[in-house]
This record gives structure tokens, C-alpha cells and sequence, in this order.
């Protein structure tokens, strides 16, 4: 059980980050019917998807070791992306909410395991 | 990927080569590519498809290692000895699998007299073959991992898939060269776009999954290295056994001397094994049974807990005895590795390749990325057609159409006509008869008809036909096979879910995702037609006019 809950979180750090990533382009942001993508914003999405990323080898590398938790996680990396691209271009709003609420659970999980 | 005009500086020349490279190269293998890669991302789930296919097996009982005693096992070898000196006393090779958790029974092994493997499954408590009714005779999975990495060819299959993966390692490589867009398109996919969303399918699921692609290709060559790479060691050695007995550490392979001599008792052997590995045995081999080199090779049982975490897994004991004498000669002791550098990362790119780590996390994501493999290789050959579909590049003159014709027909068979075979291959297992003889092999001849049925059935209808009638067929048959087992075998997705046995739970659910995917894509390309035709109406109504 804990497994897959950990593997869940790290996929879902993954996806999260992926998702950042992307609307940091100019052409992807505009897929969400938004504007102002300002450098600022740019920068700032691109920030935290990359802690995202980081936090995501976390769960990873508790659950399986450095060794064989690198592969997964390059793994996770691909998968979460493949799944990103295409909610991107078919829902591209529902895509971003899950992301956003994805993200959110995520940190909000390796907080409360830091903390606790 | 076009180049209208020929740039005369380097790069561009080089690029375009690349990129011709890439389309042809691409193309012929890639018929191949998605044979390899559809069985072998199947194959990621061989022991529970094959659990899935032989619903009578479980009628055996479970075993749990946990209460394994070696009393037990000494009387599986014992069953397994009898049988084996009573129906193959003139044997060059003999094999007894002790029961365990993915197989209750006691499987024997040998090689007839036409040098070819044969194999029964006892029951554990009688040592009586299993009968029919209580055995679904079938290569279950083990028939995708075959076609993945042989086609069912012995070692013409083996060095096909080789050369094949090698041109799999150029198409990626150039692509990457051809591919100016890598970073900007990384995350673009549009669809309902015609050539536009084909070309960004198959960018998007290569670039995507690139890693993956890249590992699998190098590791599935590296796997048979000693079979596509042998003059390195035919030119240094005499005897290739020689160089495995250094590259194993392990002692030399014994030739035959012909002369007759009895066979030392097994049950002795796996109480000596035991004792030197200080652990129960799962397996033993005897080589030459009954001639006087014979050698028995009796390995520990694998342990996952000590391995989890390991790329490169630790011996789970081997112990060498005289089968003559029942002498010890040789003994990997369990939990190390005393082998070469070089092996030792042949090995570990081996456990890559076969997803033999990290359990189902790391089968889940090999499952979904070989698939985005051969989504890349699929949409790679229809591109193509896609292409020049719209206007001829006239590339053999007057044969053009006939080719393209050709290459169409070929797609079709290749990419659903395959997904029609390998589905179709589980309704054969629930529809043959139990007590056919053969049987195993003809649910794979079926597997075979099938998918030339689909190439038939694709050089006889026009092809934007022919697509949507496979890729029907191929969703039916998805779609309906939990039906077809509730009513050959009574097991249904409920009960399934009751007894938590995930592998049917999983395979089933699976196919009926792949069912609703070809659902999906018929009602597209229907939808498509119809579109086109209303178009060519309103066109046809206009010239009437004027």
C-alpha cells in the first residue's frame, strides 16, 4: 500500500512538474486561454517545477535506493510527460487544474513527511 | 523533415541524408519494429498472462515457501528422477523445477532424441503428469516474449531482431539529428490535423520517451552480445566453453565420453547441494545423464527481498556435483558475485532490459513506454503513407502506386492486423479443445493465421476500408473477451476481484482499455470519412453546376 502511494506521489510531482515546465512556453500557456505570461511568471514556473523535480526522486529513492530509484524515476519522468501532452491537447484547462491540485498535495505531502 | 531546396553547406546535406536515412531506413524496419516492440511490451506481463491462460493450473493449490520443507523437496526430485528415468533414460539433458510460488507443480525438462526441449508438469503430492482437464496446455506469455525477441525462429529470428534493433539504434539516432525543433516541439502535440498531428504523434512519443527507447534498443543487443559479437572470442579461444567457464567462473563444460554409467541418486545431490549452500534448492540440472561426464547443477531458490534495490543481482547459490560419482566440484556460494567487470555490467543491462528489478512500479512504466514506442513506430509508418497520400513524391516512376499500394497493404497487416493476432491469441486459448494434442503450439499456428488473415484481408478491401474493419474487429475482440471467458471457463472480472487475483483483474481490465481506445479510433476515422465524402459531394454538386 505504502508503495503505491509513494509511487503515486512521485508521479504526481513528476506530472506537476512537467506541466510547469510547458506552460512556461509562450505556446503552451496560450493552449489555456490565458494571457500574460510575463518573464517574471516565466521564470517563476520554470523555479518551481524544477523543485518540483527534485522533490519527485524523493519518494523514489526512499522506496527503492538510489540505484534501481534513478531508473524509475527517469521512468516516471517519461511517463508523466506522455500523460501531460496529450491531457494538454484535448483538455487543456482540466490538464492545468490537476496539475495545480497535484502539485499542491505533493509538496504539501513531503512537507508534512519532513516535518512529522 | 522536407527540404524544398538542396542547401549546398555541409549540415544541410548532412541532414538531409540523415533525414533519408531516417524515412527509408524507418519505413522497411519499421514493420518489424512494431512486431518486436508490441509482443515484447506485452511480454512485460508474461507470468500473469500466462497465469490468465491456464485457469485449470490454480485447481493444483498454492505454495508457500514459507512451509517448504526440505522433505518436501527431496520428494519432488524424487517424482521429477522417476518420471524422468522412465520416459528419457537416453537424454543429453535433464531439468527439474522444485515447486514454487509461480508454479505449484513440478515441472521436468529434457532434450529428446531430436535434440529439441520437451516438457511435463507433475503433481506435487502424486508425481502423475497433470491431466488435461486440470492443464491448459499453452506457452502463455512466454509466446510474446518468443516472437519479441526470435519470432518463433530459433537463431535466424535471433539475429533478425538484431539486425532490426540495430536499425531501430539508427532511426533513433537520426532522427535526433533531423528532429531541428527537439526542445520547442518537446511538449507539442496537435491533433485533428492531419499530417501536421501524425508528424507531432510521432515526434512527441519518441522525444518523450527517448530514454527508455535509447536503454531498451543498446540493452536488447547487449543481452545476446556473445551471439551478434562472436569473433572476439572465437579468435582467442579454441573452445567458446572455455571462455563461459572464465566469463562464469565456474567449471568447464565436461564433453561427452560415451561411456555409459548410472546416474547418482538427485535426492542425494539436493541434500549435498543443500548443505553446501546452506539453502533450500529450486532447481536442478543434470547434463549427460547416463554417460560418465555427467554433471548435475543444482541452484538456491531466488531470494527478491535480498535483491531489491540491485541492478546486478547476487548469486543465488550453485553447487557443481559429479552426477556420476556425486563428488562436489565446484560451489557459487550464495549473496555474491565473483564474476567480471565485464559481465557483471552485461548483467546488469540484461536486469534493465528484462525489467527484472523494482517489481510492478517498473513493469507499469515499461508497459506504458514501450507502448509509446510502438505508437512511435506505428505513426512513423503511417506518416509515410500520410505524406504521399496527398501528393504522390513518385519515387519509383511508374511503379509509384503499385508500391505505395504495397507499403499500405503492409502497414495495415503490420500494425492492426497484429493487434488483431495478439488478442485473437487469447480467445484462442479459451476456444481450442483441452485435449487436443499439440495444443500449445497450435494456439501460436492460430496466432500466425490470424495475423496472415489480416494481410489478406488488407490486400482485398481499399485501405482507408480495410483500417477501420481491423481496428473494429481488433475492438470487438478486446471488448468482448471477459465475455468469452465467463462463458468457456465461468471466471469473470467480479470473481476475480473477490479472490484479489490482480494478474486477470489486470489483463482484462487492460484489454477492455485497448478495446475502447479502438473504439475511440474507429468512431474518429468514420467520423473522418464522412466528412470527406460530404466534402467531395459538395465539390462534385459545384462542377455539375458550372
Amino acid at each position: 500500500m505504502q508503495m503505491w502511494l509513494m509511487m503515486l506521489l512521485a508521479t504526481a510531482l513528476c506530472y506537476a512538474a512537467m506541466a510547469g515546465l510547458s506552460l512556461a512556453m509562450p505556446r503552451h500557456y496560450s493552449q489555456l486561454n490565458a494571457t500574460g505570461l510575463s518573464a517574471a511568471y516565466q521564470r517563476l514556473l520554470r523555479l518551481v517545477s524544477m523543485a518540483l523535480l527534485i522533490f519527485s526522486l524523493w519518494p523514489v529513492i526512499s522506496m527503492w535506493g538510489v540505484v534501481v530509484g534513478i531508473v524509475i524515476w527517469l521512468g516516471l519522468l517519461s511517463v508523466a510527460a506522455v500523460w501531460w501532452v496529450y491531457l494538454l491537447a484535448y483538455w487543456p484547462r482540466f490538464a492545468a487544474t490537476k496539475a495545480l491540485i497535484l502539485a499542491f498535495i505533493g509538496l504539501l505531502s513531503c512537507l508534512l513527511f519532513v516535518l512529522g | 523533415m522536407t527540404q524544398t531546396t538542396v542547401m549546398e553547406n555541409e549540415p544541410g546535406r548532412f541532414r538531409q541524408a540523415m533525414a533519408w536515412l531516417h524515412t527509408w531506413g524507418g519505413l522497411v524496419a519499421s514493420w518489424a519494429l512494431f512486431a518486436i516492440f508490441l509482443t515484447g511490451t506485452i511480454g512485460v506481463f508474461d507470468d500473469d498472462i500466462t497465469h490468465w491462460m491456464n485457469p485449470e493450473r490454480n485447481a493444483i493449490g498454492e505454495f508457500d515457501p514459507q512451509s517448504s520443507t526440505q522433505q518436501q523437496r527431496i520428494d519432488a526430485v524424487h517424482m521429477g528422477e522417476a518420471y524422468l528415468r522412465e520416459i528419457a533414460p537416453q537424454s543429453h539433458f535433464w531439468r527439474i523445477r522444485l515447486p514454487s510460488e509461480m508454479d505449484p507443480a513440478i515441472t521436468v525438462s529434457w532434450e529428446d532424441e531430436k535434440a529439441a526441449f520437451q516438457q511435463a508438469r507433475l503433481h506435487p503430492q502424486t508425481g502423475q503428469v497433470i491431466p488435461a482437464q486440470q492443464e491448459r496446455a499453452t506457452q502463455g506469455g512466454h509466446h510474446f516474449v518468443h516472437m519479441h525477441f526470435e519470432f518463433h525462429a530459433g537463431m535466424a529470428g535471433i539475429w533478425l531482431v538484431g539486425f532490426f534493433t540495430m536499425i531501430m539504434l539508427v532511426a533513433l539516432v537520426s532522427g535526433i539529428i533531423i528532429h531541428k525543433r527537439i526542445f520547442k516541439d518537446f511538449f507539442t502535440f496537435r491533433p485533428g490535423k492531419g499530417q501536421r498531428s501524425w508528424l507531432d504523434a510521432h515526434n512527441a512519443s519518441s522525444v518523450l520517451s527517448l530514454p527508455f527507447q535509447l536503454m531498451i534498443a543498446y540493452t536488447g543487443l547487449v543481452v545476446f552480445v556473445s551471439i551478434y559479437m562472436p569473433a572476439g572470442v572465437l579468435a582467442n579461444y579454441d573452445n567458446p566453453q572455455t571462455f563461459f567457464a572464465e566469463v562464469f567462473n565456474q567449471p568447464e563444460h565436461r564433453p561427452e565420453t560415451g561411456i555409459e554409467a548410472e546416474v547418482y541418486p538427485l535426492t542425494e545431490l539436493l541434500l549435498k547441494a543443500e548443505t553446501q549452500m546452506q539453502k533450500p534448492a529450486g532447481l536442478i540440472n543434470v547434463e549427460h545423464p547416463g554417460d560418465s561426464s555427467a554433471v548435475a547443477r543444482v541452484l538456491g531458490v531466488f531470494d527478491k527481498d535480498k535483491n531489491t534495490g540491485r541492478l546486478l543481482f547476487l548469486s543465488s547459490g550453485t553447487v557443481f556435483l559429479d552426477a556420476v560419482t556425486g563428488d562436489f566440484i565446484h560451489l557459487e556460494a550464495p549473496e555474491t558475485f565473483d564474476k567480471s567487470q565485464a559481465f557483471a555490467a552485461q548483467r546488469v543491462m540484461r536486469t534493465l532490459h528484462f525489467a527484472n528489478f523494482g517489481g510492478y512500479t517498473v513493469r507499469w512504466i515499461y508497459f506504458i513506454l514501450g507502448m509509446a514506442g510502438t505508437v512511435m513506430m506505428a505513426t512513423g509508418a503511417i506518416l509515410f503513407m500520410v505524406k504521399r497520400r496527398q501528393r504522390s513524391l513518385n519515387e519509383f516512376g511508374a511503379q509509384t502506386p503499385r508500391i505505395y499500394r504495397l507499403i499500405e497493404i503492409l502497414n495495415i497487416s503490420a500494425i492492426s492486423g497484429l493487434m488483431i493476432a495478439c488478442v485473437a491469441y487469447f480467445w484462442v486459448n479459451r476456444l481450442l479443445p483441452l485435449e487436443m494434442t499439440e495444443r500449445a503450439s497450435w494456439e501460436i499456428k492460430w496466432f500466425f493465421y490470424i495475423w496472415l488473415g489480416s494481410l489478406l484481408h488488407a490486400a482485398w478491401r481499399p485501405a482507408a476500408r480495410a483500417w477501420i474493419e481491423q481496428l473494429a474487429g481488433f475492438a470487438a475482440l478486446c471488448l468482448l473477451l471477459p465475455v468469452i471467458n465467463w462463458l468457456t471457463t465461468g471466471q469473470h472480472l467480479l470473481q476475480f476481484f473477490a479472490q484479489a487475483d490482480w494478474s486477470s483483474v489486470g489483463l482484462e481490465l487492460t484489454v477492455l482499455v485497448f478495446g475502447l481506445l479502438g473504439l475511440w479510433t474507429v468512431r474518429v476515422l468514420l467520423r473522418r470519412q464522412k466528412k470527406r465524402r460530404a466534402t467531395n459531394a459538395i465539390y462534385k454538386t459545384h462542377t455539375e453546376t458550372a
